[in-house]
């Protein structure tokens, strides 16, 4: 047989097949985010390779090597690079390279010097005679733009090898590195109004190193996989300092103020993950497999905690409780599941599971300076960490009823029981059942329809138990509070969950499909309360395929989504006690996001050029893809007459992409591609447009717009294919 | 040695083709309107490997399809399909068996109630075996696959704020496992987090100030597949702090247009809203950091 595979079709095939591409592009203006996807956002040109590859021995050979390579955007800022290589039934190895770059901003604008990095100042001639924006009296001259983006680098090995009939080893190595310059804020003082702050453009330099051993038997009735998989972030900076930009308060402690006042903020502490994991399998009968998954892990952490303050005026009396926290929390989880058939007619599935994340980080209280502002708290007013804990318990049970091959009933039930502590409820347990159909009834038609009800119930939700939990005993009254009585959080609030979705596609034509998709999901929480009231989602989805020929295909959708929260809450004043039970404070908040897609894709292949007498000697293939996609957010406020209120701008985004593209076959190996790419997007959001640095009196922003640009992406490829 | 013993009892009863895939190859070879020989030059066809269908010892081409010597001839002027076709006109369950067979190993542990088992979605609903290069192979067309049918998600990756699917340089499949994973939605991580903190490894912590529902889920404030706010923010801010933080003074404020210029300028609607005080909200780990400011 493999002779004749060799004679019949392998012979005069070349091992080696796929395309190697040599493009250059060109962009007609700068356009910053542009360049997330496209990898290029600076006007000019770019050259840049791509690779897809692969080799398989010859069906005479009898070598089993083999390897593939793809590679994409080879040059430009979005690069991604893969390779296989291997003998196929006994080893391979997977390497996998990719840069993600994120262009956020750059336009940002700031007096800082040191953009990106750890320490920052401010100019010399800095002023500040007072301890709002608008004492900066030299602010406008001192700024200056810096960008902000972020490039993610990810480099991943993963290598298996067959030890035997049923053995297989998994190895498997990743590192992620992130650099770049993002938004932080940095704030000084904390207490009574006097808070100030502004935006940094902080210093990003995380790396990770994530690696894993596993291995597997693979017997016929058994199964089973032992693993371990151990993750280590390190951050390249421990903290951001910066200097006070503010004239000093009234309320600060002396020195604070520009020009002596220092901040210091912590940044993500280095920290390690480790799991160990075993998953099983085994054939209990030919209809009934019982699958096992364990888990354990521990997430930990032991950074040399910085000091409560970087500013040496203020008056700090009592150490640090620790050194370092020496945090640590333990996981686990395990699975049970019982797949089985029996009937031929019925399939069941059964689960059960626990999943627990126990923190076991040390409790301690922190004297703490607040926003480097004023002298350390009294130990009566430290504060007590929280090392938060939670435990899972599942059970589910899923069933499926053949009425025939084309018509079938499903049906499930899950139970969820999820235990907190340091939390406002200590017990949630959650109900749920799901109905639905399937259908092939007719020959050109499919349909889904399913329902889901989940009912949340909990015990007595206590607002300021974590109140109480974060001071020191003795000092909150079992009355006070911090959130609002009425608050009720909602992950951690009763909720009433209707899910309805309807799927049908139907096919006319052999060629011809006609797809729409329907989606409701509404959430209720229980009325009277403030926090979330009710979100509503609801989702249309409606596609084409059209292929009339091998060589030539039309595709479009359209998708509409309104997402819609409605919330409460009443405004107070802690220096006005009335205030808490006064509703004509009450407002409502009813934010409703629209989003509507349209998508187009057409593609036609072998076209033969003529014009008058004259025909090209190859073919021309053609494609064209437009996509269309917009948002636009409106917030409706309502306010007692206790109030102000007015009401705020909507919210928008739109993206427009257009890719039209032709590739002239020069001969059956090579072509030129030639590709022209539009693409606009638009965006505007009150918070950004038209707000200067200055525009807030005790936050000094960046000042930036909205995005919005317009590129004119023009390339040239060549194409060899083997 | 027989890929297919054990998929079906009552194909060891039946009838093969002798000279396959000689005997395929006459309808199906190059060049021919049903040419489906390009499978012998891919990974299926790699004859050294003693697994493959095309090996000694196999069955070729009816190493898939089964029992087909009913399909060389006619009946009643109608030629009979091939023992089993991959197409609509056999349950999926039976073509996946066939794949399974083999490849049990590689679609792992997770597969039997895995959502797309459960639809009846079978391997070659996504897999093209024919042709020389499969598209959920290729990082560059996999997500155009996934997204085929999963169409909510291909107008949401195109939202103003969105991971970096529409380019290929994320794939569906750095997070969900097709053929079923342990953690909720396919996962391939344990639970949503485990997910998300395996590329967010800076928001791991443990933080000596944590905010609770970062450690418990970050579905809890974030959307995975696109949004028009900010970092994916399943809503907009202050709105969305605003659900569980209603103390006095700032967090219980009506944020309204009369915090917006011309009317007025709030600290808590513009710019970075909450964020621009609260910086650290996925935890602190200053001393002083209890605000998550720090």
């Amino acid at each position: 047989l493999a002779q004749g595979a060799g004679q019949a079709g392998g012979q005069a095939a070349n091992p080696v097949a796929g395309t190697v591409s040599a493009s250059l592009g060109h962009l007609n203006d700068d356009a910053y985010q542009y360049g997330n996807q496209a990898g290029v956002n600076e006007q000019g040109a770019a050259p840049w390779l791509a690779l897809n590859l692969r080799y398989r021995p010859a069906p005479d050979s009898g070598d089993t090597a083999y390897w593939r390579i793809e590679g994409e955007r080879l040059g430009l800022e979005t690069p991604r690079f893969f390779l296989e290589v291997g003998q196929q039934g006994s080893q391979r190895l997977r390497v996998d390279f990719r840069e993600i770059p994120r262009y956020r901003f750059d336009d940002a604008r700031t007096p800082l010097q040191g953009a990106g990095t750890a320490v920052f100042t401010l100019p010399q001639n800095w002023q500040a005679t007072g301890a709002t924006t608008a004492g900066m009296s030299n602010l406008q001259e001192s700024l200056h733009e810096v960008n902000l983006w972020q490039k993610r680098r990810s480099l991943e090995l993963d290598y298996r090898r067959t030890l035997g009939p049923q053995w297989a080893l998994d190895v498997d190595f990743r590192r992620d590195t992130v650099q770049g310059t993002r938004t932080l804020a940095g704030a000084t003082g904390a207490t009574g109004g006097n808070v100030r702050a502004l935006l940094l453009p902080g210093p990003l330099d995380y790396e990770t190193h994530s690696a894993g051993l596993s291995l597997a038997y693979l017997g016929d009735a058994m199964r089973w996989t032992l693993g371990y998989h151990g993750s280590f972030f390190s951050n390249g900076d421990r903290s951001v300092l910066w200097p006070t930009p503010f004239g000093a308060h009234p309320q600060w402690g002396a020195g604070v103020g520009h020009p002596d006042g220092l901040n210091r903020m912590a940044l993500e502490p280095d920290n390690q993950a480790h799991q160990l994991r075993a998953s099983g399998s085994y054939t209990i009968t030919r209809r009934t497999r019982l699958y096992l998954d364990a888990v354990l892990g521990r997430q930990s952490q032991d950074e040399q905690f910085l000091p409560y303050t970087v500013n040496s005026q203020l008056a700090v009396t009592a150490a640090l409780p620790r050194e370092s926290l020496n945090a640590r929390v333990n996981t686990s989880r395990l699975d049970l599941r019982l797949s089985s058939r029996p009937l031929s007619r019925l399939n069941l599935s059964t689960r059960i599971g626990y999943r627990d994340r126990d923190n076991r980080t040390p409790i301690a209280a922190y004297q703490r300076v607040r926003g480097d502002a004023v002298d350390q708290q009294a130990f009566a007013d430290a504060r007590l960490n929280r090392p938060y804990s939670l435990a899972e318990a599942r059970a589910s049970l899923e069933a499926t009823w053949r009425f025939s091959s084309r018509l079938r009933l499903e049906a499930g039930y899950e139970f969820t029981d999820t235990d907190r502590d340091y939390s406002e409820v200590e017990t949630t347990r959650e109900h749920g059942v799901r109905l639905g159909l399937r259908s092939t009834q007719l020959d050109t038609l499919a349909l889904a329809l399913s329902y889901q009800h989940q009912r949340r119930r909990t015990d007595d939700y206590i607002g300021n138990r974590p109140y109480i939990q974060t001071h020191m005993p003795g000092t909150i009254d079992a009355e006070d509070f911090e959130n609002h009585p009425l608050l009720r959080k909602y992950y951690l609030s009763e909720r009433d969950r209707d899910q309805l979705r309807l799927h049908a596609d139907w096919y006319p034509l052999s060629q011809l499909s006609l797809g729409a998709a329907l989606a409701w999901n509404r959430d209720d929480y229980p009325t009277g309360y403030f926090g979330l009231n009710k979100s509503q989602v609801l989702s249309a989805t409606f596609d084409v395929s059209y292929t009339p020929a091998e060589d030539f295909s039309v595709s479009a959708f359209y998708s509409r989504d309104r997402y819609r929260n409605d919330q409460s809450g009443r405004s107070f004043r802690g220096s006005v006690p009335a205030d808490a039970f006064n509703p004509g404070r009450n407002w409502q908040v009813s934010a409703t996001d629209h989003f509507e897609t349209v998508g187009l894709n057409l593609e036609r292949e072998q076209l033969q050029p003529r014009l008058g007498d004259w025909q090209a000697s190859g073919s021309v293939d053609v494609s064209l893809q437009l996509a269309h996609s917009r948002s636009r957010g409106e917030i409706a406020t309502e306010a007692g007459p206790a109030l102000t209120n007015a009401p705020l701008p909507d919210l928008g985004t739109r993206l427009n992409t257009a890719t039209m593209a032709a590739r002239y076959h020069l001969s059956a190996q090579s072509s030129l591609r030639f590709a022209l790419e539009r693409e606009l997007y638009r965006s505007s959001d009150f918070a950004f447009d038209n707000v200067e640095p200055d525009t807030l009196a005790n936050v000094l922003l960046f000042g930036q717009d909205s995005p919005r640009y317009k590129a004119t992406w023009v390339s040239l490829s060549y194409r060899y294919q083997y | 040695l027989l890929i297919l013993a054990g998929v079906s009892a009552a194909w060891a009863q039946a009838d093969y083709v002798d000279d396959d895939p000689r005997m395929c190859l006459v309808c199906h070879g190059p060049g021919t309107p049903l040419a489906a020989d390009d499978i012998m030059h891919g990974a299926h066809g790699v004859v050294g490997n003693a697994d493959s269908p095309f090996a000694t010892g196999q069955l070729g081409c009816q190493s898939c399809h089964g029992p087909s010597s009913e399909h060389l001839g006619m009946v009643d002027g109608v030629r009979p399909l091939p023992g089993v076709v991959f197409d609509q006109r056999q349950p999926a369950a039976e073509r996946d068996a066939v794949c399974l067979s083999c490849h049990e190993d590689e679609t792992g542990h997770y597969w039997v109630g895995s959502a797309h088992e459960f639809a009846d979605l079978s391997c070659t609903g996504c897999h093209t075996l024919h042709p020389l290069a499969d598209a959920m192979l290729s990082f560059q067309q996999v997500n155009e696959q996934c997204t085929d049918c999963h169409q909510r998600q291909r107008a949401e990756i195109l939202q103003a704020s969105s991971h970096p699917l529409r380019s290929g340089q994320m794939t569906c499949t750095d997070c969900h496992a097709p053929h079923g994973g342990p953690g909720p939605a396919e996962l391939t991580a344990f639970t949503l987090n485990e997910q998300c903190l395996d590329c967010h490894t800076e928001k791991r912590g443990p933080f000596l100030w944590e905010h609770a529902p970062v450690a418990e889920d970050c579905s809890s404030c974030h959307t995975p597949h696109g949004s028009p706010h900010r970092g994916l923010m399943a809503a907009r801010t202050p709105f969305l702090c605003q659900q569980c933080h209603l103390a006095a003074f700032h967090p219980s404020n009506l944020e309204s247009g009369a915090g917006v210029p011309p009317q007025g300028a709030s600290n808590n609607i513009l710019g970075r809203d909450c964020t621009s005080c609260h910086t650290q909200v996925h935890g602190s780990n200053h001393p002083s950091g209890s605000g998550l400011t720090r």
